[in-house]
């Protein structure tokens, strides 16, 4: 069965339709809402429902991108958990000596035939990123997550954010010039070839 | 620190990088890109920020978030309770907009007047009219009737019961139009905002 075939049979209730296609996006579902939230545990959670709340509203599906469809479900729930978050900041039992972000753990990140320096750069250079990403304002944050990390197209991502071309492509514009100014303050931690040498910039 | 370009030379620039420029804009912007040393450093930064967040790793996912029977029952379950709720709005605007009409009638126009009015339909169908607009509102039963089934008072008395009630729900109403219109109001309002919040999600 292809995907509008999968979409239509879970629309009718299969449940393993559903799963299908649960199976094609939980990747990239879990990686948007990790990204967007900063933090695993939340991500899980915030994919787990995003899931429910699919299945829940199949029907409301009428055509197009299911992927940004699906996506949409998963940012708006992971934008609900920043709001409650601000509403209701929690304080770290164990605070972490990186002002507060989640310390990457190595394990997920290291790759086979990697020396521990490059596994070591990988990780500052993870580290770096989402500090940076957590710096934007939620919308920015979904257009470079979206574009650059997951590489959706402009279109895909207006239907997610159900804005105007035009709005996307500014945002877009705007979130990675602060992602580069926020880069700058790392340029130690990068690697060589990352490093940016401030031309261009006053 | 300040990029050297203006928003709009970022925008442009950053659309290049996606190749989603129209043909004039990326020949205006390549002949720019020649022109403008300063114009030509940022499109690089851009790049290679691009470029390093693009190496973001992707993270494996810790588990299958593959639905359970049971969560799908779950799901289900919810979505009957929102059902209710978008049947509830439904049944809430109805609701207020006959409070609102029968308090309109009850304020704009007598009670007695409305009551006989309600009576007028009833009159126009039936051969002989009731004298009484009270007793209109039961179906007038036939001789027969009054002999082998009931006697004619205990019927007279149930019409009278039955115009009471019906007088009585009226005022009820009127006595408590306002309440009911804010209650009526408050839920529409409230499965309103319920009914918004599912769509969004």
């Amino acid at each position: 069965m292809n995907e509008e075939q999968l979409i239509r049979a879970a629309q009718n209730g299969d449940l393993d339709a559903f799963n299908r296609l649960v199976i094609s996006y939980q990747g990239l579902a879990f990686n948007v809402a990790y990204r967007l939230l900063g933090e695993e545990s939340s991500a899980e959670d915030a994919t787990q429902e995003a899931f429910i709340s699919a299945y829940r509203n199949l029907r409301s599906y009428h055509g197009g991108s299911f992927k940004a469809w699906l996506l949409r479900i998963v940012t708006n729930g992971s934008y609900d958990e920043l709001r409650r978050r601000q509403r209701r900041p929690q304080v770290p039992l164990d605070p972490d000596p990186m002002d507060g972000d989640e310390t990457p753990d190595p394990a997920w990140l290291a790759d086979p035939g990697e020396t521990p320096a490059e596994l070591a750069e990988r990780v500052e250079l993870n580290a770096a990123i989402q500090r940076c990403l957590n710096q934007l304002e939620d919308e920015f944050r979904t257009a470079v997550v979206l574009v650059d990390v997951q590489g959706l197209e402009y279109t895909e991502v207006a239907e997610v954010l159900k804005r105007p071309l035009g709005t996307v492509k500014s945002r877009l514009a705007r979130a990675r010039s602060r992602m580069q100014e926020c880069l700058q303050g790392f340029a130690e931690l990068l690697p060589e070839q990352f490093r940016l040498k401030g031309e261009g910039i006053r | 620190m300040k990029p050297a370009v203006s928003p709009k030379d970022n925008e442009l620039l950053s659309a290049h990088l996606d190749g989603s420029l129209t043909e004039h804009e990326q020949a205006a912007l390549s002949a720019r890109l020649a022109a403008e040393p300063a114009l030509a450093a940022a499109l690089k930064q851009l790049q290679l920020t691009r470029a390093m967040v693009r190496r973001a790793p992707q993270r494996k996912t810790p588990r299958s978030f593959t639905l359970t029977a049971a969560m799908a029952d779950q799901a289900r379950g919810r979505l009957g309770a929102w059902s209710g709720f978008n049947f509830a709005s439904a049944a809430a605007s109805l609701a207020l907009i006959l409070v609102l009409l029968t308090d309109f009638s009850l304020n704009g126009l007598p009670l007695p007047a409305a009551a006989s009015g309600a009576a007028e339909a009833p009159q126009a169908l039936m051969a002989e009219a009731p004298e009484e607009a009270d007793t209109a509102l039961a179906p007038e039963p036939s001789p027969e009737a009054f002999t082998l089934e009931q006697p004619p008072a205990a019927d007279e008395g149930a019409g009278e019961i039955s115009a009471k009630r019906s007088l009585s729900a009226s005022e009820w109403i009127a006595e408590n139009a306002r309440t009911l219109e804010a209650l009526l109001a408050s839920l529409a309002v409230i499965s309103g905002v319920l009914a918004w919040h599912r769509r969004r999600n």
